[in-house]
């Protein structure tokens, strides 16, 4: 077996594995979630269907199973993969409290940073970021302390993008498959491998969170697939290239902070960005103090259909996918 | 689709911005060198290199907010006129 066929086989391993995990679990923690009553109103239909809540559980489950087998078969990178999945429990683990008893805006950021402790506790990262156009920079003091505000803005940002049915898992899918194809051509066969998981945890989750949604995934999911993603960033020094993939993810956060002036969280907003008209076609808020998120900017120019807006902000996460594609040829020249 | 085209040029306006940002930062800020003569001019260079960084990523967020806020609130008075 050559080198890039072992390559390919720790790939196809986790994507097969995380696909069916996940894909068999979601159905079965809604199930759950139903009869325990832990639903939530699905706010952008006019019947307001109640949807089970924190099916984000069967990511975990999909991502654990995965890197777990991935593990029994490649010992060797038991690092990072612990780091992985210790940095995704985390994160889950506080969706999981938010979910259940909602956090404040100023405390969640907080705790989603203590995320990224067994990345550091482990040293499973590089100090020397690639910055575009500078190179590798070495940053062994600061370093550290830049990777709670990394994981924080990321899991925060993909959390404040789960607004509509399938828009964390299909934009973060697109992400993920970006990062797989960058760390895969970078040579970093474990971490490619885990960005595999990841991207096809998102594919099987999305079949049943997409328009119109059968299951939510609560903080519990976004939290976690946040951390993830800021996980595999921070590990495969691909630190610009997540953050270029993650443009429209920043854009709507950044935006929504910005407008408000202050953290906040989306249930203490009186102003909504959007609202639903009987027809069921989303409307943009026209009111100066409602927050400009990504959703309020596509509808900007009139009112579409919630599915429609969801393929929007996958359409504009391509297209930053892309850029980071882009990012990491033009601007780092395979330095990673 | 036609609407995502100017939200699609923002983030390529963003992305640009933020190599445009990378290469001030390269040659502006690590152009900043008064020596490392001794530790109060250390303290001072590398204080002054985080400020000019700082105030870079700064003018790179206004410029971005700026224009997001000005295709919004177009695009809201132009729907309004139409209708």
């Amino acid at each position: 077996m050559s080198y890039s066929d072992f390559q390919i086989a720790g790939v196809s391993l986790n994507f097969s594995v995380a696909f069916l995990a996940t894909f068999v679990a979601t159905p079965l923690v809604a199930k759950m979630m139903r009869r325990k009553g832990i639903v939530g109103i699905d706010v952008h239909k006019v019947s307001k269907t109640e949807v089970p809540e924190m099916c984000g559980f069967a990511i975990l489950i999909g991502l654990l199973s995965a890197s777990l087998s991935y593990v029994l078969f490649f010992p060797g990178a038991y690092l990072y993969v612990t780091a992985f999945i210790g940095t995704v429990l985390i994160g889950g683990v506080i969706g999981f409290v938010d979910d259940l008893h909602p956090l404040g805006p100023r405390i969640k950021p907080v705790l989603t940073a203590l995320a990224c402790l067994p990345i550091v506790i482990l040293r499973a990262y590089n100090s020397s970021p690639v910055i575009p156009l500078l190179g590798p920079v070495r940053m062994s003091l600061v370093y550290p302390f830049l990777i709670p505000l990394g994981v924080a803005v990321c899991s925060n940002a993909v959390n404040m993008m789960d607004v509509m049915n399938g828009s964390m898992a299909g934009t973060v899918g697109i992400i993920s498959l970006m990062c797989t194809v960058v760390l895969y051509v970078a040579g970093k066969n474990e971490l490619a491998s885990l960005s595999a998981g990841l991207f096809a945890a998102m594919l099987a989750f999305y079949y049943y969170n997409r328009y119109p949604a059968k299951v939510f995934d609560g903080d519990t999911g976004s939290l976690a697939v946040g951390a993830a993603i800021a996980a595999l960033a921070v590990m495969g020094g691909i630190e610009t290239v997540m953050m270029v993939a993650l443009i429209p993810h920043i854009m709507n956060a950044f935006y929504g902070l910005s407008s408000v002036g202050r953290l906040y969280e989306r249930r203490e907003i009186s102003k909504r960005p959007t609202w639903l008209s009987h027809n069921g076609m989303l409307q943009a808020s026209e009111e100066r103090g409602a927050p400009i998120t990504l959703a309020r900017l596509i509808l900007a120019s009139g009112s579409l259909k919630e599915g429609d807006v969801v393929k929007g902000m996958m359409f504009l996460t391509l297209i930053s996918s892309m850029l980071a594609i882009l990012t990491y040829v033009i601007t780092l020249g395979g330095r990673i | 689709m036609r609407r995502l085209l100017p939200l699609a040029a923002i983030e390529v306006f963003v992305w640009l911005m933020l190599l445009l940002g990378a290469f001030l930062i390269s040659k502006v800020v690590f152009g900043i060198n008064f020596g490392p003569s001794n530790l109060l001019l250390t303290l001072i260079n590398d204080g002054l290199r985080i400020l000019v960084s700082g105030a870079v990523l700064f003018g790179w967020l206004m410029a971005w907010k700026r224009m997001t806020n000005y295709y919004f609130w177009r695009a809201i008075e132009r729907k309004k006129s139409n209708s």
